[in-house]
This record gives structure tokens, C-alpha cells and sequence, in this order.
């Protein structure tokens, strides 16, 4: 971890008299992917905005590409979401249905006046890039399929070049081997461009395949946090042990003891 | 889209506030008190705005209030006693404070025209309309809802595609035709032709007698409208998972419809029956006009199109909005009761 | 809680091709006609309709066919020439009512919050007021007129229309694509003119056509009482008014103004019905059937022949399209055994379970060469108490598998009372002993509350106990941990090994999951697109590098799972 693109340090969120995030502290080096796991109710959604400024903390500090998040002016803040990403869960509810790809890529480009028009070639090649047919440009969503509209939605994250990018849930929606698609599209993008992300995911076995450190979040509080490999290998806490028995390709899985 | 129309209609939770789904166990009893009160309150404001609303019926007359309630050819002092009774020459918030306080102990101040306390004019007018709108709301709801039901357990799948066809077709007929202009239609076939009731109200014939050409007139219309409502909601129901698993325990069709189906179609027809009664004590202001029905919609109209008579217009708009928020207020409670689902819709 | 894994949504967001439709043609071709006589009509018969003639006060004759009012005018061309005043002031007072409201509700909905709960409560106030009084207030304030009478009318009408905006961005601004566009950056007012008002279109043209008659009918209502239009003009309400004065002696004239109403607004209503139809249409979708194909040779062994469920040959069709949607899909379940059927989304396996627990949906047609359970033949007529007895089902998503209105208690005995011949205190013992048997915490409570009160994992632990609690031979569970947690999951998952291995219940597991299907089922059908490709009856089998069928080994090596050590990877 050479330079830290994201540090929060012990985040708190309340919603009314909940404690949804409870002292959570995360760090992220540039170049990095961090796994975020957790089951409903985790808070691991709430993180994910609080780190965009939608949520507002009520305790601790969140530190992003040298913007304290927090105190941040609502300008800086304006500045700062252009260069954090947020590529959202749901491919059916993300795009506009009446406006065509160009648009909505465009619209990320420029959120003005959101002109195709200049911005033609851009479009085309990150449509390329995400393994689509330039040619689609002018389509409307309801043209493509889930996982189509999930590698648009990426295009969409990507295409303004973003110094952090946060994938929440962005494959739980998809069949497995369109699932195994995007996660393998993921992993080229991150090697190619040195991506700085924070993938949220409930699913651990995902969560290992594209994460350098894991963060496991239960009610609103990090159980356990480290390098991959070592959480993986010698979980510590209770709740990552259960989690990890839970998976059923893992060696510890079993269906024979009496249900909690 | 995914909502449909009617729930876009009726619904009005656009709070942003994230909503708790998975409610915890035992608080039952905390989220009717919570419901209550918020809702109590709710009404309390509701009532604060309808009292400064009839105050500014008044105030907002363009030009000089009291010349134009005078009227054109009205002597000066004829004007001066009207800004005297109104209290038109005081500072806005004396006005108000005295309109105010008059509210509060029932004074809406006197009728121009029969010299008698204008609160007094509508409380005697009021049953009048209370009857024939409830009645008709009534009779909408029981005959709309068992009508449609029944349109659509038997229409459902593909079965009797004539029967839906007609229901459509004499349904929405039925449901253009407005109130006032059947309740003329009704006066010509059964007071005129047939002369089963009398045209217009009359102690002859007894209340009820009387009551029954505007009921129906009130009523005809929604149950159309009601019994559409019901059978689109009950085919939208009948799509829902839990409806598959009570085809999957191989319930009797009369147990799924009648248990599982009809307490969901409820929700939805209950909350459109709230706007159907509002809607209705608007009619209800016109038909009595047909039937010469001596109900609060004969009084205001009279005070408004032929006297100028504001202190009965103010208070008559008090009575009948204070009985659409109450009505409002206890379906919402009945809606409570089918569907504890309803109550926690937080709208703060 | 948005976490929930949504497996495999249908396309829904998918353009739905606009569908003309009877009631919308008729209603466009009557309001045209309508429009043409307001257009044309004051150029032809105004003269006659200002006309004063001798005959007056005639009833329905020959050149009058609807009668003339006491000043000898023909009350036809009264009705005709009315149209374009009618027309114009409901025009008038929907377009205003419809701008300002729709203003008023975006801009409700685009104000900071405190001022948004305000303006609903505003909103909400004014709905909760009849329409047509708040038109007569304002009639009260602004005196008699046709222009006031507009006002009046526009006025009681923009409640609506700002609600049905409100409600409408609000639901669009709960879209992704919306959070998104603002987190990019869109200024508000650009986000509501280019996400949220294209995509309320629909439903805004279908409550104006309904304005549109509603606006009519109150304005007409308003002439009608003497605060509308006022002499020397007359609009239908006013036509209507000298009629009903006449109505003893004279009938015939209340026809010509209250026909032109009431086509008027049903024209105007059959548009929006027609446009509501047009938006969604009606699935008229036929009964579903289930019938035997007999003379072919089966699929299946011999050996095959005592199972408990012999499905041969399933193959289901989508009546109207024709479209296959599952082919010749053989299989059987033999007693106490765990059978899994693994696909991906649009893979049939969900339909072919449904085609042997006899609930197939209404739309789909299905043919088997045989379908049994022990003894008996599930094509012809059986007895629903033995389905009931014989078949429990678990589903899904429990949060819309069981009923919101009802309690768990009283919806889950339903199928004890009314198909196993118990009483209602019976019914209620043999639940409570099995919410007891699937470990439920605190049963008596839970017997007692609705589903919303309780988490995803114990509403489908009381699915599971509803479904055993008929001692069912087949246990047909289509997906029933896939909106759960995955410690939740196992739990389930435990539960129902749990119950095949004590009771002996055979089980046929539907899932998307191979890493769940590997670990529960004893045999494994992988179906794609409607067949099955692969079965494996020996899991061991069920590895990349043994399966037989590429597909499998593809989805094997898809799916995700969990890898202890680095090295092995």
C-alpha cells in the first residue's frame, strides 16, 4: 500500500435512533480493490454512500483522493463525485428507458447539456471496451440484456475516467455464467487501467475472486478486515467463519448440524 | 413503470426516508398509537387550513368585498352594514382573530338573508346531505365490490370473454353519464312515467321515498367505477405469489377469493372509496339541486348564486370539508385494521 | 433491504409495443366528431339557434326533432352551436390545471425536504376536499361567469394532477438511473425534464383524458346551478338548466344537453381507458391444460416405472405464440430421494416443476406421456384433497409467497381445515407442532403475527412447516433459499435435509445455484433452454472436469466458490 487513496476512519451512521455504521474504519491504496461483505442489514450499502456524501456521518472522518468528505463545500463535494464512481446494482432500473446509450453515456461526460454529439468517439470505443458493438450507441436499453446492460452501466462508471470507483452488488442480479462474464471484463479493466475500487458484494466467493483486501461488515460494525489470502485462509472471527461455512463450495460446509 | 395507475392515484408515500421493512416483532400496539397520533395531528392542521381558507373566501373577493356582496345596486349603508357584519374595516389580523374565535365557539356570524346564525342554517341542512352521501357511498361499496369480484373471478383466465366485454362496455357508459345528469333522467322515467317517487323532495311521501331517486342518482355512476377498480385490482391481486400459494395448498376457490384475495382488494378499493365520498358529497351538491333537496348543496348555491349570503357560504364550506377530513380519517383507521401494513406509510 | 440476490429478473423494463385497441379507436372517432361540431357548428346554426320563432315550447316534431324552448329556439342547434363553448372551457380548464399542477408537483418534488413534506401535505389537503366545492368556492370568491367558472374548475383539478406528479417522480426518482444522474452531476431541473417527465408521459395523458371529462362535467355542473355561463351565452350546463325548469311539461328538451355530456365525456373517458388498455394490456391469457400424449414410447427405463414421481416427456407451450418452452423433459423421483433441477434464467425448470405439482399458469398448454405420483395419474381428475396431501410446496421469495393481510397462523391452517378435515383447533395443534419441528423460535407468537413482522428467514421456515405440516410424500421447493442470506440459507438448507432424511419426504429442489445443488441433492438434472441437457446421477460426477455435457462444465465453471488456499487456485 504505497500511497492511501481512501481512509475512513471509525465511521458512524444513524438513521433516526438505528446505528447502522458503528467505528468503521477502512483504507485503500491506490491501484487497490477492497471487498466489502456482508449479509441484509449489514450497513455495507450505507458505506458505500456515506463514502459518496450521500449519508450523512454522524462520527469519524472519510478521507478520499485528499478530500475530506465531510467538511467538504457542496462544490467540492460536486467536484469530487466526478471523480468517484458509483456503478449501481439493479441493470433494469439504472437506465433511462427513453433515452438511448449514447445519451446516458454521454449525460456522465457532460451532465449539463449532455451532447452526444462531441463525444462520439469516446462513446464508441468504451463501448468497445466493455465488449459491446459500437454501433449499439443509438439503441434503447430494452434492446440489450441484463448482463449487456450491466457492461453499459460499467462504460457508464468508467467513462470520465474516475480516480475511485464503488461497485455495489453489480453482479447479484445476473445469471452465473453472464455473472462470470462481467467479473472477468472487471478484472481486465482493473489490470489495464490500475483501477482504485471498492467492490460491495454479499456473495464472498466473488468478493475473493476480484479483491486484494476484504472488509467483513456485520450489523454495522468490521468483524474482520485484511489481505485477501489471509482472511480467507485463517478467518479469526466468529461471524467470517460462519460466512465462509456458510458458502457451499467451501470445505466446511455442511448440512448435517442442527439449524441455529 | 412498475406501480400501476391506481396506485399511483392513491398512494402518497414520497417521503425519502429509508424504509424499515422487516418490522420487529410485538410493537403492534406502538405503531397504531404512532399512526393515531400522526394522524390526528394531521387532521388538527387540516382543520387549521380549512378554517383560514373560508376566512379568505371573504378576503380574496376582488375589488371591495363589501360592495360586491352588496351587490351593484346596494345603497351605501347597505354596504356599510355589510363591512360592518363582516368586519371588513379592521386590520386583517383583528379580522382574523375574530373570525377565528367566532369558529371556535361555533359563530360563523349571521345570514344576511334570514337573519339567523349561518352555522345554524347548515347543521339543519346538513343530515340532509350526510344521508344521501353516505347512503350512496354505501351502497358503491357494497355493490361495487361484491360486482366486481365477482366480473372477475369469473372473467379470470379466459373464461366468459363475453361477460367482460359487456361489463367494459356498460361500465364505462355508466360511468360517464354524471351524477346530476341521470338524477334528470331518473326524475323524467320514475317521477314523470312512472311516478314511483316524487320529482323533487316532499313531505307527502315520506323521507326515504324522497331519498331514493338522489341516492341512486349519486350512486349509479360509481358502482360502475367502483366495480372496474375492484375487478382490475382483483386481477392484479390474483398475479400475486401468495395467491399461487394458495393454489398451491389447493384451497377451495371460495376460500382463496373470499380470505385470501378479498382483504388485499380492499386496501386499494377502501382508499379509492375515500376519494369516490369526496367526490360524491361534491355531486351531492348538485343533485339536491335537481331534487330540490334541502341539503347543504341547496343552501351554499342559493347563498352564493342568488344572496351573497357569506356567512352561510363560510360556514356550510367548514362543515363539509370538516366531514370529508373526518371521513378520510376513519377509512384510513378501517384501512388500518384489514391491512396493518398501511399504518407504518410514514409520510414524514 | 436492497441486497436481496433478485435472481434473473424478467426483462421487465422491456418497451412494450403500443397496442391499439377498440375502445381507444371509438374514443379518438367520437371526440374528433365532437371537435368538428365544435369547429363547424356556430358557422351553420347559430342563426337558428338565437332564432326566436313563434313555436315555442314544441316537443319532438319535424324540423324540431328535440324540441324548442319557450322562446320558439330549436334546441338541436342550441346543443350543437353549446358544443364549441362547452368544449373550449373544459379545454381551457384542463390545460391549466394540468400545467399547473404538473409544475406544482415537480417543483414539490424537487424542493428541499422540508418544503416537499409541506407542499404534499398541501397536496394532500386539497385532495381530501371534493372537487366540485372547491369549484364553488372559488365561483363564491371570483362571482358568476364563464371564465371564473374555468378558473373554478381548474382550480379544484390541480390537486390531482400535482398529487399524481409527485407520486409519479417519486417513484422515478427511486430509479437507479436517477440516483446516478445526480451523483454525475445533472443539475435537478435537468434530471426532471430529462429522466423524470419523459417517463411519466403515459400516465399523465391518460388522467388528462379523465381531467378532460371531469373538467366538463364540473363545468357544465357549475352552469347548470346558475354559476357558470352566463345569458346571453349558454353552454350545455345552461341548456341543461332551462330544460330541467321545463321537465314537467316539456321533457324532450333535457335530451339534446345531457346527450352532449354525456358523449362528450365518455369520449373523453373512452380515450383514457383506451390509452390506460393501450399502456397495459389485458393478458388474456387462456386456461392453462394439461393432456396425455398417448401411443409414444417413453424415455424413461423400466426400472423407473415404481418411483414416486414418473414425469415422461413434459413439454409446456406458450398457447399464443406457440414457442416451445420446455421440451420432452424426462425424469423421476424415487421415494425419500433429493432430485435438483439446475439452470439459468429461461432454462424451463421452474415451469416443469410446476407442471408436475399440477399448478401450471394460465396462458401455458402442457403434455406429458405420462405423469404419476405412486398410483396416481396426475393428467386426469384427482381429488384436490390428495394434491393437498400429497404435494407441499415452498417458494421463493417468502416476503410475497405468504399473504400480507392475513396472519401466519390463520393463513398457513387454511389447507389443514379445509383439506385435511381438521377443525380449527386441530388445524392450529398440527401447525404449532410443525413451526415447532422446523425449530421455530417462539411459535405460539409467531401463529399470531403477519408476515411483514417477521424476517425472510422465518417466514420461509413457516413456509416449510405449512408445506410438511400435511405429512406430504413430495416436497417441491422451486428456489427457496435464492432471496435469503447465505448463513440464512444454510439454515433452510439444513432444515430441509433435515426433513427427507427424518421423514423420508422426497424432495425436488429447483435452483439456480450448482454449488447449492451439489451439496443437497442426491441426483441433478442441468436443463438449458426448455431440455435437459445433462443428468447426473452420481455427484461425484458434478465437477468441471467430469461432467459430460460442455454447458455443465461451463456453469460449474461459472459459478463462484470459495477457494481456502491460494495456491490451489
Amino acid at each position: 500500500m504505497s500511497d492511501t487513496l481512501v481512509n475512513v476512519t471509525d465511521l458512524n451512521v444513524h438513521f433516526g435512533t438505528s446505528h447502522v455504521l458503528q467505528d468503521v474504519s477502512v483504507s485503500l491504496g491506490t491501484g487497490r480493490t477492497v471487498g466489502v461483505v456482508g449479509e441484509s442489514g449489514s450497513g455495507k450499502s450505507t458505506l458505500a454512500k456515506a463514502l459518496v456524501g450521500v449519508v450523512p456521518a454522524s462520527g469519524g472522518e472519510i478521507w478520499v483522493d485528499g478530500l475530506d468528505v465531510r467538511l467538504a463545500t457542496r462544490r467540492e463535494l460536486a467536484q469530487y463525485r466526478r471523480r468517484i464512481q458509483m456503478i449501481p446494482q439493479d441493470p433494469f432500473s439504472s437506465l433511462s428507458p427513453r433515452r438511448t446509450i449514447a445519451q446516458t453515456l454521454a449525460e456522465a461526460i457532460e451532465p449539463g447539456r449532455g451532447r452526444v454529439r462531441p463525444y462520439q468517439d469516446r462513446i464508441a470505443h468504451w463501448l468497445e471496451r466493455v465488449g459491446l458493438d459500437a454501433s449499439m450507441m443509438h439503441r434503447y436499453p430494452h434492446e440489450f440484456s441484463g448482463g449487456q446492460r450491466q457492461r453499459i452501466a460499467i462504460a457508464r462508471g468508467l467513462i470520465i475516467d474516475p480516480s475511485f470507483v464503488i461497485a455495489d452488488e453489480i453482479t447479484s442480479a445476473l445469471d452465473v455464467s453472464v455473472q462470470a462474464q462481467v467479473l472477468e471484463l472487471l478484472a481486465d479493466i482493473r489490470e489495464s487501467l490500475g483501477l482504485t475500487m471498492m467492490f460491495i458484494s454479499h456473495n464472498l466467493a466473488v468478493v475473493q475472486h476480484v479483491s486484494d483486501d476484504v472488509v467483513v461488515l456485520y450489523r454495522g460494525v468490521v468483524v474482520e478486515a485484511g489481505p485477501v489470502a489471509q482472511i480467507f485462509s485463517s478467518p479469526q472471527h466468529w461471524y467470517t467463519k460462519a460466512l465462509l461455512e456458510a458458502d457451499p463450495g467451501s470445505p466446511g460446509f455442511t448440512l448435517d448440524a442442527p439449524a441455529a | 413503470m412498475s406501480t400501476t395507475l391506481s396506485e399511483d392515484l392513491t398512494a402518497t408515500d414520497v417521503g425519502d426516508a429509508p424504509a424499515p421493512t422487516a418490522h420487529q416483532a410485538g410493537s403492534r400496539a406502538r405503531v397504531w398509537r404512532a399512526f393515531l397520533i400522526r394522524r390526528f395531528t394531521g387532521l388538527v392542521i387540516s382543520l387549521v387550513m380549512l378554517v383560514l381558507m373560508t376566512f379568505f373566501i371573504v378576503q380574496l373577493i376582488p375589488g371591495d368585498p363589501a360592495e360586491a356582496i352588496a351587490g351593484p345596486d346596494a345603497s351605501p349603508t347597505t354596504v356599510e352594514a355589510v363591512r360592518d357584519e363582516l368586519g371588513l374595516d379592521d386590520p386583517m389580523l383583528v379580522q382574523l382573530w375574530d373570525y377565528v374565535t367566532g369558529v371556535f365557539t361555533g359563530d360563523f356570524g349571521e345570514s344576511f338573508r334570514y337573519g339567523v346564525p349561518a352555522l345554524d342554517i347548515v347543521i339543519t341542512a346538513a343530515p340532509y346531505t350526510i344521508t344521501i352521501a353516505f347512503a350512496a357511498v354505501a351502497i358503491v361499496l357494497v355493490g361495487g365490490v361484491s360486482l366486481g369480484i365477482a366480473v372477475a373471478i369469473a372473467t379470470r383466465g379466459d373464461r366468459n370473454r363475453w361477460l367482460g366485454s359487456l361489463f367494459t362496455t356498460v361500465t364505462s357508459i355508466l360511468t360517464s353519464i354524471p351524477p346530476y345528469i341521470l338524477a334528470t333522467f331518473l326524475v323524467v322515467i320514475f317521477a314523470l312515467w312512472l311516478a314511483w317517487f316524487p320529482p323533487a323532495y316532499t313531505l307527502a311521501y315520506g323521507y326515504w321515498q324522497s331519498a331514493i331517486l338522489p341516492i341512486a342518482a349519486l350512486s349509479i355512476g360509481s358502482i360502475g367505477g367502483m366495480a372496474r377498480i375492484v375487478r382490475r385490482e382483483a386481477a392484479v391481486v390474483e398475479e400475486m405469489d401468495y395467491m399461487r400459494s394458495a393454489r398451491g395448498w389447493r384451497l377451495p376457490a371460495m376460500v382463496r377469493y373470499a380470505k385470501h384475495l378479498l382483504p388485499n382488494v380492499l386496501t386499494t378499493s377502501l382508499t379509492l372509496a375515500g376519494i369516490i365520498l369526496t367526490a360524491l358529497l361534491g355531486s351531492a351538491l348538485i343533485v339536491e339541486t335537481v331534487f330540490a333537496w334541502p341539503g347543504i348543496g341547496s343552501a351554499v348555491i342559493r347563498a352564493i348564486a342568488e344572496d351573497k349570503d357569506y356567512p352561510v357560504i363560510r360556514a356550510a364550506v367548514f362543515v363539509i370539508g370538516a366531514i370529508s377530513l373526518i371521513t378520510t380519517l376513519i377509512i384510513d383507521i378501517v384501512l388500518g385494521a384489514i391491512d396493518p401494513r398501511t399504518l407504518g406509510e410514514d409520510r414524514d | 433491504m436492497t441486497e436481496i440476490t433478485a435472481h434473473a429478473p424478467a426483462p421487465v423494463a422491456a418497451r412494450r409495443r403500443f397496442r391499439w385497441n377498440g375502445t381507444l379507436v371509438t374514443g379518438l372517432a367520437m371526440f374528433a366528431a365532437v371537435i368538428l361540431v365544435a369547429i363547424i357548428a356556430p358557422f351553420f346554426y347559430a342563426d337558428q339557434a338565437a332564432e326566436l320563432t313563434g313555436e315555442s315550447s314544441l316537443g319532438s316534431v319535424p324540423g324540431h326533432p328535440l324540441g324548442t324552448d319557450t322562446l320558439g329556439r330549436d334546441m338541436l342547434a342550441r346543443t350543437l352551436v353549446a358544443t364549441r363553448t362547452t368544449v373550449l372551457m373544459a379545454l381551457a380548464a384542463t390545460a391549466l390545471a394540468a400545467a399547473i399542477g404538473v409544475g406544482f408537483g415537480i417543483a414539490v418534488w424537487l424542493a428541499p425536504r422540508r418544503l416537499r413534506n409541506l407542499g404534499l401535505r398541501l397536496i394532500e389537503f386539497f385532495i381530501s376536499y371534493p372537487g366540485l366545492l372547491l369549484a364553488i368556492i372559488v365561483a363564491a370568491i371570483l362571482g358568476q361567469g364563464a371564465i371564473n367558472a374555468v378558473i373554478a374548475v381548474a382550480a379544484a383539478s390541480i390537486a390531482g394532477f400535482a398529487r399524481l406528479t409527485a407520486n409519479l417522480a417519486s417513484g422515478i426518482a427511486a430509479r437507479q438511473y436517477v440516483s446516478t444522474a445526480r451523483l454525475l452531476g445533472v443539475p435537478a431541473h435537468r434530471i426532471a425534464l430529462r429522466h423524470v417527465l419523459p417517463n411519466m408521459a403515459e400516465p399523465m395523458l391518460i388522467i388528462t383524458a379523465q381531467a378532460f371529462a371531469g373538467a366538463l362535467v364540473e363545468i357544465s355542473g357549475l352552469s347548470f346551478v346558475g354559476l357558470g355561463t352566463q345569458a346571453p351565452y349558454f353552454d350545455y350546463g345552461t341548456l341543461l338548466a332551462d330544460s330541467l325548469s321545463k321537465i314537467m311539461t316539456n321533457p324532450i328538451l333535457l335530451v339534446g344537453p345531457a346527450l352532449a355530456i354525456v358523449i362528450v365525456s365518455m369520449s373523453a373517458l373512452f380515450i383514457g381507458d383506451g390509452l390506460a388498455a393501450a399502456a397495459n394490456p389485458r393478458s388474456n391469457a387462456k386456461q392453462s391444460q394439461l393432456t396425455l400424449r398417448e401411443g409414444e414410447t417413453s424415455a424413461l427405463s423400466p426400472a423407473d416405472d415404481d418411483a414416486l414421481l414418473v414425469a415422461d416427456g413434459v413439454t409446456v407451450t406458450h398457447i399464443e405464440s406457440g414457442r416451445e418452452l420446455v421440451s420432452d423433459v424426462s425424469f423421476t423421483i424415487r421415494r425419500g430421494e433429493i432430485v435438483g433441477i439446475v439452470g439459468e434464467s429461461g432454462s424451463g425448470k421452474s415451469l416443469t416443476a410446476s407442471v408436475a405439482s399440477r399448478l401450471l399458469a394460465d396462458g401455458l398448454s402442457a403434455s406429458v406421456r405420462r405423469l404419476t405420483l405412486g398410483d396416481t395419474d396426475l393428467t386426469g381428475k384427482v381429488p384436490p384433497a390428495e394434491l393437498a396431501s400429497r404435494i407441499g410446496l415452498v417458494y421463493q421469495d417468502p416476503g410475497t409467497a405468504l399473504n400480507p393481510a392475513l396472519t401466519l397462523g390463520s393463513q398457513l391452517s387454511d389447507v389443514l381445515r379445509t383439506r385435511m378435515g381438521m377443525n380449527r383447533r386441530e388445524a392450529r395443534r398440527a401447525l404449532l407442532a410443525a413451526f415447532k419441528d422446523v425449530l421455530m423460535p417462539d411459535p405460539e407468537g409467531r401463529l399470531r403475527q403477519n408476515p411483514h413482522e417477521l424476517s425472510g428467514g422465518m417466514n420461509q421456515r413457516a413456509m416449510i412447516a405449512s408445506a410438511m405440516s400435511v405429512k406430504p410424500e413430495l416436497l417441491i421447493a422451486d428456489e427457496p433459499t435464492t432471496a435469503l442470506d447465505v448463513t440464512v440459507q444454510r439454515e433452510v438448507l439444513t432444515l430441509i435435509n433435515r426433513l427427507n432424511t427424518e421423514r423420508g419426504t422426497a424432495v425436488l429442489f429447483i435452483s439456480h445455484d450448482l454449488g447449492v445443488v451439489r451439496r443437497l441433492c442426491d441426483r441433478v438434472l442441468v436443463m438449458q433452454r426448455g431440455q435437459i441437457v445433462e443428468q447426473i446421477d452420481d455427484m461425484d460426477n458434478l465437477t468441471v472436469e467430469r461432467a459430460a455435457h460442455p454447458y455443465t462444465r461451463q456453469l460449474l465453471a461459472a459459478t463462484p466458490s470459495v477457494r481456502l488456499e491460494e495456491d490451489k487456485a
